[in-house]
């Protein structure tokens, strides 16, 4: 704060004022000169927007490939139609020129190859034994061969995850280690749209990198859409849009499964806007059947009365176990704040901690890191 | 909607010619600049527009009615209904979950149980800032230093949108006159505002989202994963983000309005390059700081009355301002800092006078170590700013202490380059920013367009996927 002797308010406005007046009435050769700086020359309205449609044109051409994958990603509609239908020949164009190129070397100088390549290929589930795939798993896990947590998602994910990070190793003693240093979030991503961001592709890196025991995934308050991609179809909630979006929730448990790993998917929490909540029940109900079928391998984590009131009804405070009240949800009616984060956290390790043996290396017994359980896992219908 | 956005660029491409061509005809201008205003305000939620209609015509009735009004009584009895309504609709919006939770659990704590039902209200964007504005403007008029515009000038004033959402504070008084000036459209200052638009851009779409995404967020996060040193670079990684987030929109904001003919206070002066607290508060967050000086702090009798009536001034002021930023006792503390930290040297510098004692020495190692604490105190008072909670603030500050010796893997050579290139730029001179908008000044348009068009492409390419929102648009 400044004290009285800094300028009264008065002065401020009067060169304000004054500034205006020295930029915006006829005076010399159409510049403009303020204190302690050099001359500037004044353009004519005109001239400034010639300036802007240039400037645009030469981005656009020379970003044409990001523009092109951020107008694939739009909300479905008109504007995305349009977006597209523009994008699209100007992304053809500035490769044929090949203007693409200064930013495919600048992404890879960055490491960050293939960023805006649109992949919308989504894997079906698997069927590789008709009786039920034996699937040997570490089960026992102790503070000198720890369980390795990934934990990621969509813009939900980010609470709950920065908790799971905070909390797992210390609830469990040391037996949980989370392989990320932070949370791997993809706002505004999910299954409906793989040319915004291919999840199964994409977490097939992050599990290959960082070669997880679980992988705690929340995904699916962005997927209440018409789903794009091989296999799109809309409108949301159709009976070929259940299908198409079970078949893309199986493939992406089967891939995970497939590494060898074990899925907890984080649910989708009551939400304050009654459509939106009655189409997230559909996606959890279809991410509940399908963590059903692979039972003991996907562990679906249900966080959708966590927050609800005596009524029933949605609650951004309720009282915690203390019985103070705290603020669980952020204004927007959907994300949780730190604290919802630390409940849903403490209830993915109450879910690990009843399928995994946390525990018994507290107990002195002979090592039972090593041991290995065969899981049978019934293919999906 | 927001402005690094193709959406945004599509909707200014339209607006700017639109506003130059009806600049002649002032009551189609006004017109249009308003509809233009609810229009970008409304594609975020269009049930708002009505907030920010009903704020228009509440406050330039209570205006008018001061400013007829001749009995002194009935003249503060309209303030006070104007200020009771503004801060009415404000305390609703933005902090009625945090008084009744407060409450609830301080009543529980006295041993009075009561669980009431809480109203989930969402936080229309802007609300702090279009409300000061109106506050500014129905004050000045109690004050007779400003008299009552019409309606619809008010009206454009209180949507004019290249500052409605996260400011700067721009009052009544340095706006609306310029609506009365003859615009120019042969004489608009384009190279100052490319400029700060461009360099805005940067900041946020680079500076800003890459610190959050790389480090910032991982800290305070989990700050019980993090080594004390990533925790420290956290904290000063902070700092440089939320400059540059706040920062960048505003010079985005003020060099749009330049566009349109409109000249807005400066809102940021190298706030880094501060020597004191105070020299900090006359750099950072400047309409906002004045705002209070103005508003709060003078009226509460500045620094005219005793010490201690002037340190109880600074306190409240601080902690008012620290409220202002959000609802939770988080950012009480960080005013609460700022206001000890102010009071501290207000009490150094009176000590020193009351001695007769001579200034030290303006030496260049005094300094560098006056920056160099000053900074460290604002960056001590960022983590109750960032912190989630009591409890956050203090695992991130407790856990600068042990842990030196763990790994840390978050810190990267990208990340000290981005940090020291976000507070080394503060200390590069104004001169030198000067020449170089005279310089592209004297470009021709196709050259000045192929410039920037180089700058947006570099911007883009560098800056991640998506734009992530303006910190200070929760505010």
């Amino acid at each position: 704060m400044a004290d009285d002797d800094t300028p009264p308010p008065t002065d401020v406005v009067r060169r304000t004022v004054a500034a205006v007046k020295r930029g915006n009435q006829p005076r010399g050769r159409g510049t403009i000169a303020p204190p302690d700086e050099p001359p500037r020359r004044l353009m004519a309205a005109g001239h400034v927007l010639l300036v802007g449609l240039i400037c645009l044109s030469i981005g656009w051409a020379l970003n044409a490939q990001g523009v092109k994958k951020t107008a694939h990603g739009q909300p479905i509609g008109w504007r995305r139609d349009v977006a597209v239908f523009f994008a699209d020949p100007v992304a053809s164009l500035s490769s044929f020129f090949q203007l693409s190129r200064p930013r495919e070397a600048l992404q890879s100088a960055l490491g960050r190859e293939g960023d805006d390549d649109i992949n919308t290929a989504l894997p079906s589930p698997t069927t590789p034994d008709a009786g039920g795939t034996t699937t040997t798993i570490q089960t026992a896990f102790s503070p000198d061969d720890p369980m390795r947590v990934w934990i990621g998602g969509d813009s939900l994910a980010i609470r709950s995850g920065e908790s799971m990070i905070e909390d797992l190793p210390p609830l469990s003693g040391g037996a949980i280690e989370v392989v990320v240093p932070q949370i791997q979030q993809q706002v505004a991503t999910g299954l409906a749209r793989p040319e915004v961001l291919n999840w199964p592709e994409h977490l097939r890196s992050e599990t290959e990198r960082d070669d997880p025991d679980v992988v705690v995934l929340t995904v699916g308050i962005n997927d209440a859409q018409p789903l794009t991609g091989e296999g799109g179809v809309g409108p949301f909630g159709t009976e070929e849009w259940q299908a198409e979006y079970r078949r893309r929730v199986g493939g992406l448990m089967d891939q995970v499964l497939g590494e060898g790993r074990t899925l907890v998917w984080v649910g989708i929490p009551i939400v304050r806007d009654g459509g939106r909540d009655a189409q997230f029940q559909v996606i959890n109900e279809i991410v509940r059947s399908e963590a059903e079928l692979r039972e003991g391998r996907v562990l679906f984590v249900d966080i959708y009365e966590m927050f609800k009131d005596h009524n029933g009804n949605y609650a951004e405070y309720l009282a915690n176990d203390a019985g103070e009240i705290v603020k669980y949800r952020e204004p927007d009616g959907i994300h949780l704040t730190p604290a919802g984060g630390d409940r849903v956290a403490a209830e993915v390790f109450g879910t690990i901690a009843e399928n995994f043996d946390l525990t018994s290396w507290r107990d002195d017994q002979p090592s039972t890191t090593a041991s290995t359980a065969p899981v049978t896992t019934t293919p999906p219908p | 909607m927001l402005f690094p956005t193709v959406t945004f660029a599509l909707f200014f491409i339209v607006v700017l010619p639109v506003s130059w061509l009806l600049m002649p005809h002032q009551t189609r201008w006004k017109l249009f600049m308003l509809a233009a205003s609810y229009y970008f305000y409304g594609y975020w939620n269009p049930r708002f527009v009505l907030l920010l209609v009903a704020s228009s015509l509440f406050n330039q009735l209570c205006a008018v009615l001061i400013h007829r009004a001749d009995n002194e009584q009935v003249r503060r009895l309209l303030l006070g209904a104007a200020v009771v309504g503004n801060l009415g609709v404000l305390g609703y919006f933005k902090y009625y979950g945090f008084f009744v939770s407060s409450g609830t659990n301080l009543l529980d704590n006295l041993g009075l149980n009561i669980s009431p039902e809480i109203l989930t209200v969402t936080l229309p964007i802007g609300i702090s800032f279009f409300t000061f504005q109106a506050l500014s403007y129905v004050i000045d008029i109690y004050r007779r230093t400003f008299e009552p515009v019409k309606m619809l000038e008010f009206a454009v004033f209180l949507s004019f949108f290249p500052q409605l959402v996260a400011g700067p504070i721009v009052r009544a008084s340095e706006f609306l006159p310029q609506l009365k000036l003859r615009h120019d459209p042969r004489r608009v200052d384009s190279s100052r505002a490319f400029f700060l638009i461009f360099l805005g851009l940067f900041k946020k779409v680079v500076i800003a989202n890459f610190l959050g995404t790389e480090i910032v967020d991982a800290v305070f996060g989990s700050p019980d994963q993090a080594s004390s040193f990533e925790v420290l670079i956290g904290i000063y990684a902070y700092a440089v983000q939320i400059y540059a987030d706040f920062s960048g929109y505003t010079d985005m904001a003020i060099g749009l309005a330049l566009l349109l003919g409109f000249r807005f206070p400066q809102n940021f002066d190298a706030p880094y390059t501060s020597v004191s607290l105070q020299d900090f508060w006359r750099r950072w967050h400047m309409t906002l700081s004045r705002w209070l000086r103005d508003y709060l702090y003078i009226p509460l009798g500045g620094n005219r009355g005793s010490r201690l009536a002037t340190y109880r001034n600074l306190m409240i002021t601080m902690v008012l301002g620290g409220l202002w930023h959000g609802a939770a006792w988080t950012f009480v503390v960080w005013g609460a800092i700022h206001g000890a930290g102010l009071s501290f040297e207000h009490w150094r510098r009176e000590r020193r006078e009351a001695r007769g004692e001579a200034e030290p020495d303006d030496t260049v190692w005094r300094r560098v170590g006056l920056r160099i604490l000053t900074f460290n105190v604002v960056c001590f008072a960022w983590v109750f700013f960032r912190a989630t909670s009591f409890q956050n603030a203090w695992d991130v500050l407790t856990r600068l202490l042990w842990h030196w010796t763990d790994p840390s893997p978050l810190i990267t050579w990208a990340v000290l380059i981005t940090i020291a290139v976000g507070i080394g730029a503060q200390f590069v001179p104004k001169e030198a920013m000067g020449r170089a908008m005279a310089a592209f000044s004297r470009l021709s348009p196709i050259s000045q367009g192929a410039v920037l068009g180089l700058a947006l492409f570099v911007t883009n390419t560098l800056g991640p996927r998506g734009v992530a929102p303006f910190i200070y648009f929760q505010f």
